[in-house]
């Protein structure tokens, strides 16, 4: 069944297009309106892209990844970070608000750097 | 920008009054599509009845973009000078004679007909992207742009927006500056916020090796990152927080593949004139994978037991 989305919200660039028409068919987007070509790409996932739906961890950076729960990648990134003498916390740009007010805390919590991408 | 302020107003605003539209160092018709044909430079406004018609362009780039094509002066500047472009249209603003025949490239009495330009518009508004920000000077070419912009103001209404690349630049910069008053690169280990762009900003503590662990969310830093930076990135444990395989998952030591914002889970944005829009989300994410702020949040948790 393919429905349309109306007065959707482009998460691409900073214009954040709040026009956009979305038509969706089995939980899966097929098409958009008024988007432009990168903010249609973003919706329609295109050729090609691996996308990761379980958590994966590694040891030695040259070791293939192995799957593990959730409970134990958030375990072991906690251990990461909190034996670390001063990490660094970087990125927050295509991700929501709540999440960087969260991360602000988290950063707090380590004594850690947080930075942007407004750095680069 | 902590220093001389930040004299912006909404993409609205310029749309419906703008008679002057400057991009610096930019190229919407590449990097924002949809810029010039929804905000300030095509569509008819209120007081701008023409539309196009009605409005002046002026661009600002080392070399003839597609935006520089259809401007109406393309100031075609040397790479690295625009502090030099800058302080010279200060200059010429304020009624000192410019001895030099060009600075940066741009002949004086093109300096002083795009001042003239300036002086004599309504209401201008300056768009400046990556080019001015990350190039010889970077925040501090800002700086001086908002000083000009603040020096146009004492004789038309002018007004300057940064082109955002990611949708929610803008919002990290906002959360941050409401929670510990600076906008980035903000640096906790003394236990309260440091901000020394230079010192606490990324590139440098990665390239003089200062970090020992590091968390990528939501950006690409082994795709944009000088390359001193990404080997010591390879040194250290990574953990990224990353829905695709991208050049960053390729170092990392874990990944926490999250739902995508404003697609697969909801969320606040700010677009990049300040404006809060809430984000929709649209179809279910695949089994097995969080929302951002999840993910923080069961890390925060972990983090408050092991400290």
């Amino acid at each position: 069944m393919t429905k349309i989305i109306r007065n959707v919200v482009c998460p691409f660039c900073g214009c954040l297009c709040d026009d956009i028409e979305v038509i969706v068919k089995d939980n899966h987007v097929i098409g958009t309106r008024n988007a432009c070509r990168i903010g249609h790409a973003k919706f329609v996932h295109f050729e090609g892209a691996i996308r990761f739906t379980e958590p994966l961890i590694r040891e030695d950076k040259r070791d293939e990844f192995k799957k593990v729960d959730w409970d134990t990648a958030i375990e072991e990134s906690a251990r990461i970070l909190v034996e670390a003498y001063k990490p660094l916390l970087y990125g927050w740009s295509s991700s929501e608000t709540h999440a960087q007010f969260k991360g602000i805390e988290l950063a707090e919590l380590l004594g850690a750097v947080i930075d942007n991408t407004a750095t680069v | 920008m902590q220093d001389s302020g930040y004299p912006v107003a909404t993409l609205a605003e310029a749309t419906h009054r703008a008679d002057l539209v400057i991009y610096w160092a930019c190229n919407p018709i590449h990097a924002h599509p949809r810029h010039m044909t929804r905000y300030p430079v095509f569509p008819r406004g209120f007081f701008r009845e023409r539309g196009r018609k009605d409005r002046t362009l002026i661009v600002v780039d080392p070399r003839k973009t597609d935006t520089a094509k259809i401007a109406d002066i393309h100031l075609q500047i040397e790479q690295h000078k625009d502090y030099e472009l800058i302080s010279a249209l200060r200059a010429a603003l304020n009624g000192l004679t410019i001895e030099a025949d060009k600075v940066a490239g741009i002949p004086t009495e093109v300096i002083y007909q795009v001042v003239d330009t300036c002086k004599s518009a309504q209401y201008g508004a300056l768009f400046f992207g990556m080019g001015i920000t990350m190039t010889r000077g970077k925040h501090r070419n800002i700086d001086n742009a908002i000083r000009l912009v603040i020096d146009l103001n004492r004789y038309t209404k002018f007004i300057l927006t940064p082109m955002r690349g990611h949708y929610n630049v803008n919002g990290f910069n906002q959360v941050a500056s409401w929670i510990t008053g600076y906008s980035y690169a903000i640096d906790f280990s003394r236990g309260y916020p440091v901000y020394n762009p230079g010192e606490t900003s990324t590139i440098n503590l990665l390239k003089r090796g200062e970090v020992d662990a590091m968390l990528n969310i939501a950006a690409d830093a082994g795709a944009h990152f000088p390359q001193k930076a990404i080997e010591h990135i390879a040194k250290i444990p990574l953990i990224c927080i990353e829905p695709h395989k991208t050049p960053t998952t390729e170092l990392a030591n874990i990944i926490l593949p999250p739902a995508l914002a404003g697609i697969e889970c909801d969320g606040i944005a700010y677009r990049m004139d300040g404006v809060p829009i809430e984000l929709k989300k649209i179809i279910e994410p695949p089994e097995g994978v969080l929302p951002d702020r999840e993910i923080i949040e069961r890390l925060i948790k972990k983090v408050k037991e092991y400290l």
